[in-house]
């Protein structure tokens, strides 16, 4: 068969997404749903980091970051890109913003776009679970710093530094004795 | 031949109204339909008890059979017993001990969730900066990346590290804990030796 894998046709999508989208029940039905993750979308594209509930910013992340993926996949120059470009993004500065910017900021990355984290529990509050949605490379201070580990290069020089001076200690002993 | 007929017409007429009656339901409906109304009527029915008691109460013995209800009154001590616990037996009231203290500022947070205090200071700072990144930006067309300048921040733009991106001026000063960049030495310093460059006229 010459015929190309479908799957192949369509950048996939680096996060996990549920097999089944939320509803989120809306008055004016999937066309309101799809007008109110467009909003949570640019918003995201616009600030690159976010505080939503969970359920709108985890649907929202995949919308996010397939329309990321398809921008680095086929560029500009792409008519069903920026038809999606122009549906998803509803300020239009944003355009060129994930053309000229996201695109080149996320070429050369291997893992996915955006990053979720959980938003703490305020006591007593509504118990809605609260996360921070934030595009990855963005200028603000970071929310999760790196735990330190035995394999940083530091920490390396700093556990050799300090066997030798053990070692030293013990050959002066040693010598006293 | 004279009753028949009349009886004919009064069940004719009793249809009649029948009929009226829905067709007044579904126009301008108020509580059950008319024929539901009248079946829920009380209706006198007379048995004669001691004919059917005695057998009703065989057919339940036999293959009748009543619903799961309660046999005894639960005592209230019992019930309080059942919804709260006891203190010293099951449904403890424990303390929560889920909880890590945070390696920067020292407040506990729950695992697997950013330290309230930390997160705190950072939404703080991260909304001055989006404030002024989109004032910044406005609505042109968004071509470059942001860089933050805090105030009273001086830009060195010799080393070409601001080249093909927009400075954005945070009215805030830099925090402590926000370093510029690890990497390199230092960008931004507080000395006179450097230009100050407005954003007007980078790029």
């Amino acid at each position: 068969m010459n015929q190309a894998e479908i799957r192949k046709l369509i950048p996939a999508v680096r996060v996990a997404i549920n097999a089944k989208h939320r509803k989120f029940s809306n008055p004016k039905g999937p066309e309101g749903r799809l007008t109110m993750l467009r909003k949570t979308v640019t918003e995201l594209v616009k600030l690159e980091r976010v505080e939503l509930n969970y359920q709108r910013g985890d649907e929202a992340r995949g919308y996010a970051e397939r329309l990321i993926a398809m921008a680095i996949k086929h560029g500009d120059r792409h008519i069903p890109t920026m038809e999606m470009a122009n549906y998803w993004l509803t300020e239009k500065q944003l355009v060129h913003k994930l053309f000229k910017v996201l695109a080149v900021r996320y070429k050369d990355h291997t893992e996915s776009y955006t990053k979720l984290h959980k938003a703490p529990n305020i006591y007593p509050g509504f118990y809605r679970e609260r996360v921070v949605l934030e595009l990855k490379g963005n200028p603000f201070p970071p929310l999760e710093k790196k735990n330190s580990s035995h394999n940083w290069i530091h920490n390396i020089l700093l556990e050799e530094a300090h066997q030798d001076y053990i070692r030293k200690k013990l050959k002066e002993g040693e010598r006293s004795n | 031949m004279m009753a028949r007929l009349v009886e004919h017409l009064c069940s004719e007429l009793r249809l009649l109204a029948g009929a009226v009656d829905t067709l007044a339901w579904t126009l301008w409906p108020k509580g059950p339909p008319p024929m539901m109304a009248a079946a829920a009527l009380p209706v006198p029915v007379q048995y004669n008890v001691e004919q059917i008691s005695g057998s009703l109460l065989e057919d339940l013995k036999e293959e009748g059979f009543l619903w799961a209800v309660p046999k005894s009154r639960r005592s209230r001590e019992r019930r309080l017993t059942r919804k709260f616990g006891l203190e010293n037996k099951h449904k403890k009231m424990l303390p929560y001990r889920k909880l890590l203290t945070c390696d920067d500022c020292g407040h506990v947070h729950e695992p697997g969730r950013l330290c309230p205090n930390c997160y705190g200071e950072n939404k703080k700072i991260t909304q001055a900066m989006q404030e002024a990144m989109v004032t910044m930006q406005g609505l042109n067309p968004v071509e470059y990346e942001a860089v933050p300048v805090f105030k009273g921040e001086k830009v060195n733009t010799g080393d070409g590290f601001h080249e093909g991106k927009r400075i954005f001026e945070v009215p805030t000063e830099r925090p402590k804990w926000f370093s510029n960049r690890l990497t390199v030495k230092s960008n931004v310093t507080t000395s006179s030796d450097t230009t100050v460059v407005k954003p007007t006229n980078l790029a």
